[in-house]
């Protein structure tokens, strides 16, 4: 029973990672935070939704959303975010607010105020005994897909001179600048990359979740959550937060139902009180 | 945050502008528009609660449904379980919601412009699932039979909407005076001072995060007053009125009137309503144009229609 919770609190943490990292990082860049990264995560789930019913292949849907979202990032940065950069915090935030009215409102005119499922792949839609209690196997991939981008973006953060430069941008970037590095660029492939991943978590979590308008407002305050909790702008930092909420979310709603969404804010509340920074601080 | 200029002519006359056209609009409409016309004017007080704050601290909170919703709450718990009258109940609500907003403002005033958007949010959005989840606040379905002020004594009948529409335009114009006055007070010189430079203000001895603290506990105050006429108006409360998107709306009310004029938020809540209004009478999709609408707003209206009145009044001269 404590394993199968566990393991549900895990998949849950690394769905909140997914979402976590692409805003946090987007945010250390470039101070600026997307409160439409949810609808991305909506998007994701949807594209893959049409993807899944004409093709018949979770897998290719799996593949293609996530790059579907990305784009869509790309096109948001280029045309919106690269010219609020400089912008107030307070218009930043209600233009991302505006693209929230026109995510949602878009998917209910293409696919209907109807909620939709997706079943998992055959392959993956029996359950695994574990210690004698079955366990969707589905879930372990989730878990699966969510600790390989963790690790491909430790690796490529902290191990490649990309990933150098992209730290560097986020610590420094008029220095970065002075150093010949390219931040608009950054900027640009980061960006497209978290919405990516917000992308990847919506069409991952759809055979668990189910996909319906609205699965955005859900998970972004929790999204934001992890950011202030883990300490914005650090990989390490969307780690430590995305699995201490993931962990309060899981077990609190087992074992203290009517609490359970009252001690993440108090988790947040005491995070900001003793650690403002965050957990993680660069 | 956008420097204010203050112009109190201009805001005076916005002001009575939108104040004669309310009470031409109240006293000629049919039942419909005055309940539109009350509706606004409340919209108004809670948008006027959030230009103060953004405007005089540059604090802009994502999170004042919470205390729209303090409002409404304690109005229909006060007047339904503990028998006190509607009007002592809107007074007794803007104490409480002025308590509450003075302690989470003691933790987070000081924060950066960034994370006091998230923060404010969150806090919200604690209150929303709260709220969603209590019995004693009657959970999803929210709570009903919450009555109007009783002004039988001096013959008055609030349950009649032109005089209903009238006692909460009395409110706004009380808070509005109220908030002109603090604004040109040393109050509101300091929160100034402070928004452009509160190192310098804490190296001369201000008390920045007191002045903060106080303009945020006032503003939480004034949007909890909103939400106990609001209550009054509908007869019921929804726990859907406390859910951040709520104060989003507020926020850009506040941008398409213009910020720091005070007038210019009740003109961006007139405006902001009416078209909502009228574009979802029209299509299903309004929120699809209204999201693009928010977007060119914040992008092309720098100091919204406040901004573009003070060019007309600049060209007329």
């Amino acid at each position: 029973m404590l394993l199968i919770q566990f393991l549900n609190a895990l998949q849950f943490s690394m769905t909140l990672f997914l979402l976590a990292v692409g805003l946090t990082i987007i945010f250390g860049l470039m101070k600026i935070v997307n409160l439409a990264h949810g609808s991305l995560y909506m998007v994701g789930a949807y594209l893959g939704l049409s993807i899944t019913n004409y093709t018949d292949s979770f897998w290719l849907a799996l593949v293609i959303a996530p790059i579907l979202a990305a784009l869509i990032g790309a096109i948001l940065y280029s045309i919106l975010f690269k010219h609020i950069q400089n912008a107030d915090p307070m218009k930043q935030v209600l233009l991302t607010f505006g693209l929230i009215y026109i995510a949602l409102d878009s998917v209910r005119l293409l696919w209907g105020t109807m909620s939709h499922s997706i079943s998992a792949p055959n392959i993956l839609s029996n359950s695994i005994l574990l210690v004698n209690e079955p366990y969707p196997s589905y879930r372990l991939f989730v878990i699966a897909i969510g600790l390989i981008v963790l690790f491909i973006l430790y690796i490529i953060l902290e191990k490649t001179k990309i990933g150098a430069k992209v730290r560097a941008s986020v610590d420094d970037p008029e220095t970065a600048q002075l150093l010949k590095i390219n931040t608009d660029k950054i900027l640009f492939y980061t960006f497209a990359l978290g919405c990516g991943l917000a992308g990847l978590a919506g069409i991952t979590v759809a055979p668990i979740l189910g996909v319906e308008p609205g699965m955005d407002m859900e998970v972004l305050v929790l999204t934001l959550i992890v950011v202030v909790v883990g300490g914005p702008g650090s990989l390490k930092g969307a780690i430590i937060g995305s699995l201490l909420i993931g962990f309060v979310d899981s077990f609190g709603k087992v074992y203290i139902p009517q609490l359970a969404q009252i001690i993440i804010y108090a988790v947040m509340a005491l995070t900001i009180l003793f650690k403002p920074d965050g957990l993680y601080k660069r | 945050m956008h420097a204010v200029n203050n112009n109190p002519q201009l805001r005076l006359q916005l002001f009575f502008a939108l104040l004669v056209s309310a009470i031409i609009a109240n006293i000629f409409g049919g039942y419909f528009t005055r309940f539109f016309v009350a509706e606004i004017v409340i919209l108004s007080i809670f948008a006027i609660s959030l230009d103060f704050i953004a405007s005089r601290g540059g604090m802009v909170s994502l999170g004042h449904a919470m205390f729209l919703g303090i409002g409404a709450y304690a109005t229909a718990i006060l007047t339904l379980n503990y028998g006190i009258s509607p009007f002592a109940s809107t007074f007794l609500t803007f104490i409480i919601a002025s308590l509450i907003g003075l302690i989470i403002a003691y933790f987070i005033v000081l924060l950066d412009g960034i994370f006091f958007i998230m923060v404010t949010l969150a806090l919200g959005e604690m209150f929303n699932s709260w709220v969603f989840t209590s019995d004693y606040l009657g959970g999803s379905d929210g709570i009903s039979g919450i009555m109007r002020p009783d002004l039988a004594f001096i013959g008055i009948d609030t349950n009649n909407p032109l005089v209903f529409t009238f006692y909460v335009l009395l409110w706004l114009i009380s808070i509005y005076f109220l908030l002109i006055k603090i604004t040109d007070s040393p109050l509101g010189k300091n929160l100034d001072a402070i928004r452009q430079n509160s190192n310098r203000i804490s190296a001369i001895g201000g008390y920045t995060k007191a002045y903060k603290a106080i303009a945020f506990s006032l503003s939480a105050g004034i949007a909890s007053i909103a939400g106990s006429l609001y209550v009054q108006l509908n007869g019921f409360i929804s726990p859907e009125l406390t859910h951040w998107t709520v104060s989003g709306e507020g926020l850009i009310m506040i941008i398409v009137g213009g910020i720091g004029s005070i007038s210019g938020a009740i003109l961006g809540a007139t405006v902001v309503h009416i078209v909502q209004h009228e574009l979802s009478s029209i299509i299903n999709w309004w929120m699809l144009v209204i999201g693009f609408g928010f977007i060119l707003i914040v992008l092309f209206m720098k100091d919204g229609l406040w901004g573009l009145l003070e060019q007309i009044q600049k060209k007329l001269r």
